[in-house]
């Protein structure tokens, strides 16, 4: 999105050459971790929440809600952590409709009415979601206009394809979605449960195995620097009786800690040949520090918890630490064959040819290489040509900057889903129009 | 500095000096004179008159735009989109401008779909089919209206109830459909040229799109060896055909040169010693030419030799009959460069042979072919001058040069006869003489 731009910003580009007409709409991309949402035609979103919101059960007045990163970080006795999506799809409807609100209205606008609203989803979003989005959207929001957009078409869109195989690497799924002209190819459409989360308890469960203690940032109040495996030298902090966090807000907090851990010393097996069992001759050591001051050097175990992406027989098992089943989970290249098998064969080279690869979860190291891999493996016949932008953020928001271009097209405007229109044949309209 | 005056000497401008205003030369001096920033007055000092070309870089910031009028403000406009049926009204910023109450959305022209017939209950009649009911023949239509005849994507997203359906199938019958309303609508014959290309368009080959489609499955399903096979086969196949071609050219050059022009002359000149040393001056005199050649034809002819040496898998079925091949088209080679030419060829080229040739350039007039010598020749000249013809001829061509040659035996034939025509008379004469005496003596 730092591309040079050669208008002047006091100069309109040529309306038939840009396509764009903004209408001020607003975009929102709730996803399994962040939730995101900005005005349509901007090139990031203006609020990046996390999904997880906080609540404190208090007496009469019922459930307090807490939302945004300050008010979810915060250290609150009894503030408990929840997260109203489920596999990507919104599962508790009494919190999401609140946590888009504060989205929308914290810091973009405090008039919805005045601004139509395009919320994206996951293929796998259900009927009965889709409607109940569309009633939220116009009687809570009172938008004067609405549209779904499918978050893999929007992700394509982001990279300029609107013929592409998409794979998204998030939270709770990693899926691979055929599109076709901007429509999702559902026969297509697989993913599996072998995400960001399923990465995080790949490395709580590389912990327990091998006794490495997790800390968290709140917990220590000092520390001093020590010897590579040597045990930490903190002083942690002591907590109140009746003061002390609640066990899923620690978990949370945890979870910060092993993102960090994600996004430095993970790494993902590239090949030639299986993944090295152990030590670190030939790829070389990571170091990761903990929170309280303890440090170690990671050598083969830096791939091992990634590789359950690509075998998940090899996934990593330790415990109550759930898991999905390695038996019947389908790994990264089966997934990917599935897809493409049952996509008509006249696109099936034109897909593979504009294979995009998206989520947070495709910034681990290494993962771009191995995909290629895996994919050449898989069809080593036809051409295939991964885009994955090289921005973070990009890649991140792929699917809302895609729903803001979207949103900001000229000839999008015929397609939103007016509120008489909502009136007239109710929230059924959704399955109809937004397919 | 004369420029000025050279510059009117060139436009041929005369006229009287006074009027034109010369610009002052000390005020020149002292431009020149002013000292950039960023050197010193000393260093300045040593440049002397003539200053190198320094490039002096004024810091100043960018002049203030000048705004032509007024800022055209912009709007924050209501609109209304005519591609959608509801009133839906949204804003846009737009520029203010006289009149926006008329314009029409710009967008709303790229709101196409594409035009897919409803059958009536009439037309429907002809359309029956056991295996597509009329609701799933509905169904099909309403979903290619949806999806604008995106066929993967129908394909896709076809699901009716109770069956499951090829691409090709649903094809099949979308086009049959409408092959049989458009010939229901109007009869082929009335159809216009349009109308006729459209209906066309209709005729929709089942079997060969399924096996289209089954031959791109395949080549799409390729495995690693089969790629790898094909890949080596590709290679091959190109190595073969390129040693193929360099061998034809190299063949093609050796033909050339062993098919050097017969020589038809004696080689009787040779044939003494002397004639050999001057053979052999000869021969080093084209020496360098054929240096050349020679260093060209060695080279290929080994590459011909490698080529054919390495034979390959598949090149070695072909090699039975190879040799043959290349005999027939050796002597086809041959025939060719060694054209028998027909007498009006040899005529109108001018080609000729000869028995023997001196050495030296010669006159044709010169040339002295006749055999006719001693006093039949000036007979035969005093027989030619009788005639007004000259002895020698002005113009020697072949023709006239063998004409002449025929004339001049032609003449020594006639001079012959009456030679001996008149020694007939002769002797008749003196017979009758003597017979005439005899009758006197015996009467």
């Amino acid at each position: 999105m730092s591309g040079p731009s050669t208008l002047p910003t006091s100069q309109a580009p040529s309306a038939l050459e840009y396509g764009g007409d903004e209408i001020s709409a607003l975009v929102l991309d709730p996803g399994q971790c962040w939730t995101r949402a900005g005005f349509a035609g901007e090139d990031t979103p203006k609020t990046v929440i996390p999904s997880h919101y906080g609540y404190v059960n208090g007496g009469d007045e019922g459930k307090k809600y807490y939302f945004g990163d300050n008010d979810v970080h915060a250290l609150r006795p009894g503030m408990e952590i929840a997260n109203p999506m489920a596999d990507g799809i919104v599962a508790d409807w009494d919190v999401a409709p609140q946590l888009w609100k504060y989205a929308l209205t914290s810091r973009l606008t405090t008039e919805l009415s005045e601004h139509p609203l395009l919320i994206t989803e996951p293929v796998w979003n259900t009927p009965k979601n889709r409607e109940k989005t569309a009633e939220i959207a116009f009687e809570d929001f009172d938008v004067p206009a609405f549209y779904l957009a499918k978050s893999a078409v929007c992700a394509g869109f982001a990279s300029g394809k609107p013929t592409a195989l998409v794979i998204d690497i998030g939270a709770s799924n990693i899926s691979v979605t055929p599109i076709h002209d901007g429509i999702v190819l559902k026969k297509g459409s697989v993913r599996t449960p072998l995400g960001g989360d399923f990465i995080s308890n790949q490395i709580r469960s590389h912990f327990a195995a091998n006794g490495i203690p997790l800390s968290a940032h709140y917990q220590v109040q000092s520390k001093m620097p020590v010897e590579v495996g040597k045990p930490a030298e903190a002083t942690l902090r002591q907590f109140k009786s009746g003061e002390e966090p609640t066990e899923s807000w620690k978990a949370f907090q945890e979870e910060r800690v092993l993102t960090e851990f994600k996004e430095c010393t993970a790494q993902v097996w590239a090949g030639p040949g299986p993944v090295p069992a152990q030590g670190t001759e030939g790829i070389g050591g990571r170091t990761f520090e903990f929170p309280d001051g303890y440090n170690l050097v990671f050598g083969a175990e830096r791939f091992r918890i990634t590789e359950g992406i690509f075998a998940p027989r090899q996934m990593l098992i330790h415990g109550e630490i759930p898991h999905p089943d390695p038996e019947t989970t389908q790994g990264f290249g089966g997934m990917v064959f599935s897809a493409v098998r049952d996509v008509d064969i006249e696109i099936k080279p034109h897909i593979l040819n504009n294979t995009v690869v998206t989520g947070s979860g495709s910034l681990l190291y290494g993962l771009n290489d191995r995909i290629n891999n895996e994919m050449a493996n898989v069809f080593p016949g036809p051409r295939v040509r991964l885009t994955a932008s090289g921005n973070s953020t990009e890649r991140s928001y792929a699917s809302w900057l895609g729903g803001s271009i979207l949103a900001s097209l000229g000839s999008f405007h015929q397609l939103w889903v007016s509120k008489k229109e909502y009136e007239e044949h109710g929230p059924g309209i959704v399955e109809k129009r937004c397919k | 500095m004369s420029g000025f005056q050279d510059v009117r000497d060139v436009m041929d401008i005369s006229g009287p000096m006074e009027n034109i205003p010369r610009p002052p030369p000390a005020k020149k001096q002292k431009t020149v004179e002013k000292r950039p920033d960023g050197i010193t007055r000393e260093l300045f000092a040593l440049l002397g008159e003539n200053p190198p070309p320094v490039a002096i870089v004024e810091n100043k910031f960018k002049e203030k735009p000048k705004w032509m009028g007024k800022a055209n403000p912009w709007v924050w406009t209501p609109f209304k989109n005519p591609a959608r049926s509801d009133d839906l009204t949204l804003y846009h910023w737009e520029r203010k401008t006289e009149s926006t109450e008329d314009s029409v959305y710009a967008f709303s022209k790229f709101n196409v779909s594409i035009d897919v017939p409803i059958p009536s209950e009439d037309e429907y009649a002809a359309l029956r089919s056991d295996d597509w009911t009329r609701e799933e023949t509905d169904y099909l239509l309403s979903i290619c209206r949806d999806f604008d005849l995106r066929w993967s994507v129908i394909w896709d997203r076809y699901d009716y109830p109770g069956k499951t359906r090829k691409l090709e199938d649903l094809k099949a019958r979308y086009y049959n459909v409408c092959r049989s309303l458009m010939e229901q609508r109007t009869p082929v014959a009335q159809m216009t040229p349009e109308e006729l290309v459209a209906y066309n368009l209709t005729n929709f080959e089942k079997e060969r799109e399924g096996t289209r489609r089954a031959m791109a499955e395949k080549q799409f399903n390729k495995t690693e060896e089969q790629i790898r096979e094909e890949e080596m086969l590709l290679t091959e196949l190109k190595r073969i055909v390129g040693n193929q071609e360099k061998m034809f050219e190299e063949r093609k050059d050796i033909f050339q040169r062993l098919n050097y022009p017969q020589s038809s002359g004696s080689i009787q000149q040779y044939q003494g010693s002397q004639g050999i040393a001057h053979l052999r001056d000869m021969l080093l005199a084209n020496n360098d030419k054929n240096k050349k050649r020679k260093s060209i034809a060695l080279g290929p002819s080994t590459g011909v030799e490698t080529a054919q040496a390495t034979p390959t898998s598949a090149v070695s079925t072909d090699r039975g009959n190879a040799p043959a091949k290349q005999e027939r088209q050796e002597k086809s080679e041959q025939k060719r460069q060694v054209r028998k030419l027909t007498k009006e060829e040899e005529l109108q080229y001018g080609v000729s042979q000869h028995e023997k040739l001196a050495s030296g350039v010669k006159l044709r007039s010169t040339m002295n072919n006749s055999t006719i010598k001693g006093a039949t020749q000036t007979k035969i000249m005093g027989a030619l001058t009788q005639l007004g013809i000259p002895p020698k001829l002005t113009m020697c061509t072949v023709k006239t040069m063998a004409k002449m040659l025929q004339l001049e035996s032609q003449v020594a034939v006639l001079l012959d006869t009456r030679k001996a025509i008149d020694k007939l008379e002769q002797e008749a004469k003196v017979l009758r003489a003597q017979l005439g005496l005899k009758e006197k003596e015996g009467a």
